[in-house]
């Protein structure tokens, strides 16, 4: 998302807003996070400073022309009013999706398709909004249903891709998988489709291949993941981060670590102060059963984490890789500093589910039942 | 976060990094910002990973 942010055509509603990036593991931004029920990134706002009302919110990435789009949404919810009732309905929903209130999302969303009908401008873009407000609550039935009733006939664009996701997310029959992977091939293949999306689709389509053993197919969606991605030249620090969480998720699904290890590795070197990059070589050797390498990449990334969820995160991978070693107390000891910082973490259901996790890892080496634990949560 | 149920969202950046002035991590500074000068507040919510 930050290369859209950064494109220089942008240059032009740089003085129409202000603009604010917060890190969402920082302390001092948690008061804003809790306030608007925010448990993905990136989350996109536009917010009214003077009642901090959301005029427009996106969860997930943006292409370019959509970003612009965002903006101008965003700027006219500020200004003025929403021009039809459709757009009403579908501006309170993103108002809702802002503040967390996903039930009443739900609900706008709805209103806004069936006021504005099948030719609404806004209809392909209000259906990804509702599709992403069901992923956000778990709610799998209604989302199966609406996906596999809009996508096969949506315009093949950016919200055809999020409905896509959405669909794979959601899908929860062998029939409606299958009619979900043929989308997905076919919107990885759009040239419309946000890389960032595609990548996770590539994701999606190899857990869906993993789910019925088919290794050709989760192979062939894994080289062309890798090969991408060994084909992009980070532009900087902040891409080559996010191309490592790929390459580690790619090699992960694979079950190949090594084959990333030494990118991984040229990344660590590129950004010695980046916990990030430490934390993804660490996983990688983890894997690969480099337990020791896997142990002093994490201490690597405690001096330079930021924040109690990547703290906490790389705590529970060294952890495990003592336990590779065979060395239960520190193990104990590496889980019991994860557990102080995962009490310190902003976000609730992501404190909760890590204070949970570790608690069990903690219980488990107690028992002498402990084994690595499926280190890959956020 | 960036999968869903585990998602994880990738950043990626290209040109001219003074496109927008961006302020970080301070959202009490950005919205005051915003109110003296009338404009809407765009506001990232980031993750490293």
């Amino acid at each position: 998302m930050k290369a859209e942010l950064e494109d220089a055509s942008l240059a032009r509603y740089a003085g129409r807003f202000v603009w604010l990036e917060l890190d969402f593991d920082r302390r001092a931004n948690q008061p804003f996070i809790a306030r608007h029920g925010v448990t993905y990134t990136p989350s996109l706002f536009v917010i009214d400073p003077s009642d901090e009302r959301t005029t427009a919110m996106q969860l997930g990435g943006l292409t370019l022309p959509e970003l612009q789009q965002f903006l101008i949404r965003g700027e006219r919810g500020v200004m003025t009013k929403a021009r039809t009732p459709a757009d009403a309905a579908l501006a309170r929903g993103e108002t809702h999706m802002g503040r967390g209130q996903l039930p009443d999302a739900i609900a706008a969303f709805r209103d806004a398709l069936r006021l504005g009908g099948k030719s609404w401008p806004e209809h392909d873009r209000a259906v990804a909004s509702l599709m992403w407000a069901l992923v956000l609550r778990r709610d799998r039935p209604p989302c199966e249903a609406i996906a596999l009733a809009e996508a096969p006939h949506m315009a093949r664009g950016e919200a055809f891709t999020r409905v896509v996701l959405a669909g794979m997310w959601c899908a929860n029959s062998d029939a409606s998988r299958k009619i979900f992977e043929q989308l997905a091939g076919e919107a990885a293949g759009l040239p419309s489709t946000l890389r960032d999306h595609r990548f996770q689709l590539y994701q999606q389509l190899m857990v869906a291949a993993q789910r019925r053993n088919d290794r050709a197919t989760l192979q062939k969606w894994g080289d062309r993941w890798l090969a991408e991605l060994d084909a992009t030249k980070p532009a900087n620090d902040d891409e080559r981060s996010a191309l490592d969480v790929a390459r580690d998720d790619a090699a992960s699904l694979l079950g190949q670590p090594e084959r990333v290890i030494p990118a991984l590795m040229a990344s660590q070197r590129a950004m010695p102060a980046n916990y990030n990059a430490s934390l993804r070589l660490a996983q990688a050797e983890l894997a690969a059963k480099r337990y020791g390498d896997a142990v002093a990449a994490c201490d690597r990334g405690l001096v330079h984490v930021t924040g109690p969820l990547g703290r906490s995160w790389l705590l529970t991978t060294k952890a495990d890789a003592l336990l590779g070693i065979g060395d239960r107390a520190g193990a104990r000891r590496a889980l019991e500093q994860a557990l102080r910082a995962a009490k310190e973490i902003g976000v609730k259901q992501a404190r909760e589910r890590n204070v949970a996790s570790i608690t069990k890892q903690l219980g488990a080496i107690a028992n002498g039942t402990s084994n690595e634990s499926d280190n890959r949560r956020k | 976060m960036k999968r869903l149920p585990i998602l994880l969202l990738l950043a990626t950046m290209a040109t001219s990094a003074m496109a927008l002035p961006m302020i970080q991590d301070d959202y009490a500074k950005a919205r005051a910002e915003a109110q003296r000068r009338k404009l809407p507040l765009f506001i990232e919510v980031w993750a490293p990973w």
